[in-house]
């Protein structure tokens, strides 16, 4: 075929029309680093591991406030009457079948953050034979992937107390939160035909706004290993626990002062931090910047999709009328059949 | 109907033959499926957790079923932008297909999501989010349905237009019929637009993800890829079904279809060379012989797109009937697997999640949406004038 090499220069023409869209991704702001500033009010946990004795009140305290006894909690925070009947039925704690309770099994089957439990204690033993715990729950990222994500704005990052937050009202349940958290907090109720996602929002909804008095998990924990606070009081706590203890942490580094583009939620530990479940390939900067980079610089004030359509409709247009001349020989009625005639004769076009 | 002058024509044969009866079970049964999923939950029919939010469902029906449905996407582009308009009598084939295709990914998605309800929320100016590449994907593909529909509703007036006994729907058919070829310019435009749009978005999606899809699939390059890719898929699609059809409805052989699959070479080494560009960028060449199970799914890729597009390159069979059908399969299922690596091989489940695989009321949710796609397909080519007239003189 001899017009085959010429289709594909006409169609490379057009393609990179097409493509122009896409093809302006690599611009160096692509991979600048993360400039979101922390709010100086933003709220925080923070989570000495080396304090901690693995009792699991906070689990269980966050268990009976989040999930057992939610309804009542949610009622002194906004009147039953405000809740719309979706609303009341999502507050129904709802066990998975395999959740419930089996006389022959009768303790609690916890491996990881769950529609139940919004915060965990995980153990890990050193080669050394030392216990490590790390409790895990949702970091508060400052530029968080699950709120970059989701596509109706359900999920939030409070501008002053830096919290973020769920708005089941909004979801829509598509579980992208879940794909894009890199410390995998979000969790789904699989099990129940009206779902929601389960995560930490620091008792906001349940203790109240802005509550001063500290989160369910940090109430109960009797160690203090885990506080509640702003977070530059608490990076400054945990700054002075490093140069009064040398060498007694982890390369002596807060874990989430820089990690993802810095977290409100932050931490001390004795080992490194691969073993407490956290990634490897964790970055400074948060992947939701990177993304939003990409889709920003494609879309840049939307001249990209603009230029584009433009440039189809004349060409496309244009096209149209030179094939309609082309065939206006042809008599026609006003008959739909012969107005598509019109075609029949094209030696394809060129 | 049916002037042996029209460029199109419609199927004469029966419509309920046994496959129409087989096909219509399989969609009965994935009816009972979703009734219960509706009722019971999610995790009652699949074996979705938190690990593996995302299965085949999006995986299959939205990431790799709108790229199958991209057939009407590149046909529009090489008729009236590349302005071959040779090609003409296959569009509204492919622009059925690319109707069910997107129509059905829609449907999926409606399976998948847990709070269907709340998705009026698309339509809220003051939740829009601009920064969620699944915003754009999700409204791109609602609008492309719709700019599908209206592309194909001319096939549907010529029928309703002579329906002599209805005189009021014949008069409207053929004031609808005008009004959508004089606008057809615009709609075309927003029906490359589009598809142009989400295909790339729907790489996009990925990148917010990070580590969590694994070095050989994580780039920047993203929506170049996934772009390139829709535009193999599509060409190969049309190369395909028109195989199929050619086969299974015993017509003859479209010549023009071997012109048209000269282009998918050039496409596929494209979408490699690309592929590489961005193993290169993204320092990803040290994983492609050491990571396992994930090395073979590359090179598998890879191999699936470079032996057919050779085939059809420089072979006198990839000029045959067979050669032809054979390949371009064979380049849907790499192009394809290109789709399923990113969404779902690659992806990172987090600690102790384990392996996912597609449960069966979960897979026949699926089927029974391929199904419906088959069935409509096979229906209305034997009803409106759709396929190419290949009786014609040409
Ligand atoms: S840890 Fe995950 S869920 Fe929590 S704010 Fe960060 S990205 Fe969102
Ligand atoms: S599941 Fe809900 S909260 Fe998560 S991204 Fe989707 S809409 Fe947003």
């Amino acid at each position: 075929m001899k017009t085959s090499r010429r289709n594909f220069l006409k169609m490379s023409v057009g393609a990179a029309t097409a493509i122009g869209a896409t093809a302006s991704i690599l611009p160096e702001e692509v991979f600048a680093a993360d400039k979101r500033e922390f709010s100086p009010d933003a709220v925080g946990m923070f989570y000495d591991s080396t304090k901690c004795i693995g009792c699991q009140a906070c689990v269980i305290s966050c268990y009976e406030i989040n999930f057992v006894n939610r309804q009542s909690y949610i009622d002194n925070v906004i009147a039953p009457e405000d809740q719309n009947f979706i609303e009341r039925e999502d507050l129904i704690p709802k066990l998975a079948p395999e959740d419930q309770f089996n006389p022959e099994r009768p303790w609690l089957n916890v491996q990881t953050n769950d529609y139940r439990f919004r915060n965990i204690i995980q153990k890990y033993v050193d080669p050394e034979d030392n216990v490590h715990f790390i409790k895990h729950q949702c970091m508060h990222c400052n530029h968080p992937e699950c709120v970059s994500v989701c596509p109706v704005t359900a999920l939030t990052k409070d501008p002053v107390d830096g919290v973020v937050d769920y708005d089941a009202n909004r979801c829509i349940g598509c579980r992208y939160c879940q794909i894009a958290c890199p410390f995998f907090i979000p969790k789904f109720e699989w099990k129940r035909a009206v779902p929601k996602i389960v995560k930490c929002d620091m008792c906001k909804s349940t203790l109240g706004a802005n509550n001063i008095a500290g989160t369910g998990c940090t109430n109960a924990c009797p160690t203090g290993a885990v506080i509640y606070g702003k977070r530059v009081d608490l990076m400054k706590d945990a700054k002075q626990r490093i140069s009064n203890n040398p060498g007694k942490y982890f390369k002596d580094i807060v874990y989430g002062e820089y990690e993802n583009g810095g977290t409100d939620v932050i931490y001390l530990s004795a080992v490194d931090y691969k073993h407490l479940g956290f990634d490897e390939r964790m970055e400074h900067i948060s992947f939701a910047e990177t993304s939003e980079n990409l889709i920003h610089t494609i879309y840049k004030y939307g001249i990209a999709p603009i230029g584009v359509f433009i440039a189809l409709v004349t060409v496309i247009k244009g096209n149209i009328n030179k094939h309609k001349n082309h065939d206006d020989t042809d008599s026609h009625d006003n008959n739909p059949n012969t107005t598509i005639d019109k075609n029949k004769k094209n030696k394809g076009g060129n | 109907m049916g002037s042996h002058k029209n460029e199109y024509d419609v199927q004469k044969s029966k419509i309920f033959t046994p496959a129409f009866y087989v096909f219509s079970v399989i969609v009965l049964i994935s009816v009972f499926i979703i009734i219960y999923r509706y009722v019971m939950g999610i995790g009652y029919v699949s074996n979705l957790n938190d690990g593996w939010p995302w299965g085949i469902w999006i995986a299959y029906d939205v990431a790799v079923g709108t790229s199958i449905a991209c057939g009407g996407y590149v046909l529009a582009i090489t008729i009236y932008v590349m302005n071959n308009f040779k090609y003409h009598p296959m569009i509204r084939s492919a622009v059925l297909a690319s109707m069910f295709g997107y129509c059905l990914a829609g449907l999926s998605v409606m399976v998948d999501i847990g709070r269907p309800w709340n998705s009026y929320n698309f339509f809220v100016p003051s939740q829009w989010q601009f920064n969620s590449a699944l915003f754009e994907v999700a409204l791109c593909i609602m609008a492309y349905s719709l700019v599908l529909i209206i592309e194909f509703l001319p096939a549907v007036y010529e029928r309703t237009s002579t329906l002599t006994k209805y005189p009021r729907i014949a008069a409207f058919s053929k004031m609808g019929y005008k009004y959508i070829d004089k606008l057809l310019f615009l709609f075309l435009s927003v029906g490359v637009l589009l598809p142009t749009m989400h295909q790339s978005s729907l790489g996009t999606l990925m990148v917010a993800t990070g580590f969590r899809l694994d070095d050989l699939w994580q780039t920047n390059f993203l929506p170049l890829l996934f772009l390139t890719n829709a535009v193999l898929m599509g060409f190969s699609v049309i190369v395909f079904e028109t195989m199929l059809t050619t086969s299974l409805f015993k017509r003859s052989f479209e010549k023009e279809i071997i012109s048209l699959s000269r282009i998918i070479p050039y496409v596929a080494v494209a979408f490699i060379l690309i592929r590489f560009v961005s193993l290169t960028t993204s320092g990803a060449w040290g994983s492609v012989f050491t990571s396992g199970t994930l090395s073979v799914v590359f090179w598998l890729e890879i191999i699936l797109l470079l032996i057919p597009s050779f085939i059809i390159y420089a072979t006198q069979f990839g000029k045959s009937q067979r050669g032809l059908f054979v390949s371009a399969m064979t380049l849907m299922l790499g192009a394809g697997l290109y789709r399923f690596s990113v969404y779902l091989i690659g992806f990172e489940p987090g600690p102790g999640w384990g392996n996912y695989f597609p449960s069966i009321n979960e897979f026949m949710i699926t089927v029974g949406l391929i199904s419906i796609e088959i069935v409509g397909y096979m229906v209305i080519v034997k009803l409106l004038q759709v396929l190419p007239n290949v009786s014609k003189s040409h």
